[in-house]
């Protein structure tokens, strides 16, 4: 039995930095865990304190029902698979993918045997004499992973193994990856930064953040029901349109306040999410998924759909769908993540002052270009709030 | 010149700078040249043999410069497989490890490498004199192994740290203990960079002249830089045995540098200048 | 089962905060030979040394503590520790700065060749290589007396014979070009390889900008070697402040005691004169320039790597 139990696991540097800053997880046997989130956030960390190569400074791992934290990596029977794939230069890639076999007294024969049955399953049976310089990036990530098949481990840990390739090769073998795991059903640990690869890999994905997890579940909970503003903008591609707003109060009727705009939320809302009504008054974040916009080419809306009716600043075609970039003055909502990544591309979906741009992805049949106006719809239990000071979701079943 | 420089300049520029490198080697080229020349030639001054002799390499083959060769090659050669062995061993635990104190020890060898010879001979003298080490030619290797130690083990530093520390952990989850990683993974990458350090380590040794000429006092211990020097001043208008016995000095440095030449890596030498 | 966030507080094992024993010591057990070694024949005798250089005495016995006499008697009316002091500094600085010109010259020259680049290579490291009492010899064998290979090559364009080895002038310059030639090669192959380490688009980009050659040697070509020259210059200088052989093997010091340097002095005081607390000091002061010029230098790579 291979489950891994991670209980109040942190890791402080000799210099204070603190890594991981008290995870506690517990991965079933056969899971495929994946960590995600944005650099610095602790999730190599952490596979690394899996995987012996960091020591832990407080919590506990236990791998198959024992505690690890002493134990060295060659004793925990877990393989790994690195970033750079750490393939040894000067080794055949028969060589280094029996290493492992060899070093635990397993036979020359029977060692080759298993080589020949995982470079078949990955397709390098013809590499198998080829040194690793002599090897494409996709082959070279492909004998990474057969040395890890081949020892067959209590568990699978994976650093980032997709991040060299091209886009393309990428999804090609991330489509490998799964296909491998569902038939040997090993329990994986699999890093990335990459929110697709988290969302298409994962039986569960943790997001992390400073070192904590952010929110744990099923790819689908955590696009449908983030928790916090963090995990809203940080799944889902494009990213989630995030405004300041407020909800206020006329009445019998609730109205939601972004910018200049006045949109009525039906009484459904309230009472599919009955603590929304709480937040009036309070400063809140609203979020709206591109996808969750309807255009005028995409059907009759619902009634009480909400509408917008926003200039149109970019028009970006991408075959079936249509990204239409919208004006909207409301100041926009960013968090840390998406912050450092716009200083870094330059790129700001923040405007001049209080204005936002947001983001429609809508059918290619739209018509609308550069300078016109066009008619948004939402359906409004697709919206997503948060308070502005804590960045929690509001109105969401726990 | 640029790369629109007419053809004329670039091969004008070309030859200039072979016959430049010829001009540097010129002492060298004499060396060997007046090597082979008849007694005859040298009192006249002629610039080339008239015509080829190896009459001064039996003179100084009488002069026990076999014996000197030889004390040489086991000097160096000792001296260098020590300094190795300890280089490897010291520049590895300093790219590895992080624990302090190390870099303490790494600003130490670049602070011993800053100590004139001359201050620490007298006092070495006498230690050596003590331990019954003196005019031995165990004690000079060691003496060697000191001396190249701290340069040594800067480059071998230097070429751990272009090994990625992940070849290291992936040995250690696929099953290896400390040492067998250093022995199937770490070795076998550092052996270039190693070949290169014990290259430099054995013509500096070969080289040498001030620590073998206080430390070895019997003829039949000398090494042949120690032999040379002893010759040319007791047969100084010999020109010819002298400089036949220079080219049997430089024989071996030069040798050992042209077959390994492509060791020299000079990115070795500049990537440890560099860190 | 799917995996859940836990806050069990089930009692498994705490864990152990410090490295275990064995693991901390390992890497002093690495340490250990070289220390050994270092400790024995360099760092002993230099403790030793230095602790000379404050008592009187010759080779045979040590006398009383001396304080600083020794120190004071180096540059007393009468010592040639100044003169030597000042050869060695000039000797250093002469050293470095021709060296580095060749190398450089080389470096860059050798860099625009591609046919035959081995065999330049080859040729220009054999200075280097050979050892220092062959090339002594070879030096001497050309420039010794008036009917030497120098002075002829100079009775052809009507310059008189020159006592290279007789005139302290001459004598001190000769000690220098052997030592530049010697040493150049070293700085040859770290130059050279640096160049290639610059890319060529950095050019590519000046020419586009209108830079001459001059100018992107200037502002391209030094500056990206600026780290490499000045590294490679402390340990030519080190080097060349410390030199025996070339000065020893050469002219012994002389004529008229013009090409001492502190090193060669120190030697001849150690072991032919009758205090070897002087000896150790001129030692002592040789040592503590040398680290003070190294504390300059780091300090001109720190500005260099951060500017």
């Amino acid at each position: 039995m291979a489950e891994i139990a991670i209980e109040r696991v942190r890791k402080v540097y000799p210099d204070g930095t603190v890594a991981v800053a008290g995870v506690d997880l517990a991965i079933a046997d056969g899971e495929f865990v994946v960590l995600v989130g944005p650099s610095g956030c602790g999730k190599t960390t952490l596979l690394r304190m899996i995987a012996g190569l960091e020591r832990i400074s407080d919590g506990t791992i236990g791998i198959g029902g024992r505690v690890v934290n002493d134990v060295p990596p060659r004793d925990r029977d877990i393989a790994m698979v690195f970033q750079s794939y750490a393939l040894y230069p000067h080794m055949s890639v028969r060589d280094n993918m029996a290493f492992g076999l060899r070093r635990r007294g397993v036979g020359r024969a029977e060692a080759d045997a298993a080589v020949q049955r995982a470079a078949h399953v990955l397709g390098l049976a013809d590499q198998l004499a080829k040194k690793p310089r002599a090897l494409s990036g996709g082959q070279r990530q492909r004998v990474a992973m057969g040395r890890a098949i081949v020892r067959r481990p209590q568990a699978f840990l994976m650093d980032e193994p997709l991040s060299n390739l091209d886009a393309k090769l990428r999804g090609q073998m991330r489509a490998e990856i799964a296909r491998i795991q569902r038939d040997l059903g090993v329990t994986t640990v699999y890093v990335t930064h990459d929110q697709t690869e988290a969302m298409t890999l994962g039986s569960v994905v943790a997001v992390m953040n400073h070192g904590e997890v952010q929110q744990l579940g099923p790819p689908q909970e955590l696009f449908d029901q983030p928790r916090n503003l963090f995990v809203a903008a940080f799944m889902g591609s494009p990213t989630m349109n995030l405004v300041e707003a407020a909800l206020l109060r006329e009445g019998e009727r609730h109205v939601l306040a972004l910018g200049s705009l006045r949109l009525e939320l039906p009484p459904r809302v309230f009472a599919e999410r009955p603590a929304l009504a709480a937040q009036v008054g309070r400063p809140l974040a609203l979020g709206i998924r591109p996808e969750d916009f309807s255009g005028p080419a995409d059907g009759l809306p619902a009634a009480d759909a909400l509408t917008f009716e926003l200039p149109v600043e970019l028009r970006e075609t991408l075959g079936r769908t249509v990204h239409l970039h919208v004006a909207l003055d409301a100041p926009a909502v960013l968090t840390d993540d998406m912050r450092a990544a716009s200083e870094d591309d330059g790129t700001t979906t923040a405007g001049r002052g209080g204005e936002t741009r947001l983001v429609a992805s809508v059918g290619a049949a739209t018509q609308a270009r550069e300078g016109d106006l066009v008619r948004l719809h939402v359906d409004p239990a697709r919206l997503h709030v948060f308070a502005l000071d804590t960045g929690e979701a509001m109105g969401i079943t726990s | 010149m640029s790369a629109t420089a007419s053809p004329l300049l670039r091969r004008a520029g070309w030859l200039l700078l072979f016959a430049a490198v010829a001009l540097v080697n010129l002492p060298v080229i004499f060396v060997v040249l007046n090597a082979v020349k008849p007694p005859a030639d040298i009192v006249s001054n002629a610039l080339l043999p008239h015509h080829v002799t190896f009459e001064n390499f039996r003179i100084i083959e009488r002069a026990s410069f076999g014996r000197f060769m030889l004390n040489s090659l086991i000097v160096a050669g000792f001296g260098t497989a020590v300094a190795v062995g300890a280089a490897i061993l010291g520049g590895y635990a300093l790219s590895r490890f992080r624990q302090r104190g190390l870099e303490a020890y790494s600003r130490l060898l670049l602070v011993v490498q800053m100590v004139p010879i001359v201050l620490t001979l007298l006092p070495l003298f006498l230690v050596l004199k003590r331990l019954a080490l003196l005019d031995t030619q165990l004690g000079l290797v060691i003496v060697y192994g000191a001396l190249l130690l701290p340069f040594s083990t800067w480059i071998a530093r230097a070429f751990f740290d272009s090994i990625p520390a992940e070849l290291e952990e992936a040995a250690w989850i696929d099953g290896c203990s400390r040492v067998q990683t250093l022995v199937r993974v770490v070795a076998p990458l550092a052996a270039p960079g190693l070949v290169s350090i014990a290259i430099l380590c054995f013509i500096t040794a070969w080289n040498e002249y001030l620590l073998a000429s206080v430390f070895l006092r019997s003829q039949e211990l000398l090494t042949v830089g120690v032999g040379l020097q002893l010759f040319t001043a007791q047969n100084s208008t010999q020109w010819g045995p002298v400089m036949a016995g220079a080219t049997v000095a430089m024989i071996p440095s030069a040798l050992v540098y042209l077959a390994f030449q492509r060791y020299f890596v000079s990115g070795a030498l500049a990537g440890a200048v560099k860190g | 089962m799917t995996a859940t966030s836990l806050a069990r507080s089930r009692a498994l094992l705490p864990p152990r905060r410090r490295l275990p024993r064995r693991e901390q010591l390992l890497p002093w057990g690495f340490i250990a030979p070289s220390a050994l070694i270092l400790g024995l024949i360099t760092l002993y005798p230099l403790a030793y040394a230095v602790v000379i250089s404050f008592k009187h005495g010759s080779f045979v016995a040590l006398t009383g503590f001396a304080g600083v006499d020794n120190y004071k008697r180096l540059f007393a009316h009468g010592s040639l520790f100044p003169g030597a002091l000042r050869f060695s500094a000039i000797f250093t600085f002469a050293t470095v700065a021709g060296s580095y010109a060749v190398g450089l010259g080389f470096a860059l020259a050798v860099h625009r060749v591609r046919r035959g680049r081995w065999l330049l290579r080859m040729g220009l490291l054999m200075p280097w290589v050979i050892p220092p009492v062959v090339s002594v010899v070879a030096w001497r064998w050309l420039i010794n007396d008036d009917s030497s290979f120098a002075n002829a090559a100079l009775g052809l364009v009507g310059i008189g014979p020159i006592g290279f080895l007789s005139s302290p002038f001459w004598a001190s310059v000769m000690v220098v070009l052997l030592r530049i030639w010697r040493t150049f090669p070293f700085v040859f192959l770290t130059l050279f390889a640096a160049r290639q380490g610059v890319p060529e688009e950095l050019y590519e980009a000046a020419a586009l900008d209108g830079a001459s050659p001059w100018e992107a040697f200037r502002r391209i070509t030094l500056p990206q070697l600026a780290r490499v020259s000045i590294v490679s210059s402390l340990l030519v200088a080190i080097w060349s402040f410390n030199d025996f052989e070339s000065i020893f093997l050469l002219t012994q010091g002389g004529p008229s005691n013009a090409t001492y340097n502190v090193v060669v002095l120190g030697y001849y005081e150690a072991f032919f004169g009758n205090d070897v607390g002087v000896a150790a000091a001129m030692g002592v002061v040789g040592l503590v320039l040398l680290l003070v010029l190294t504390g300059v230098l780091l300090r001109l790579l720190r500005r260099v790597d951060e500017p």
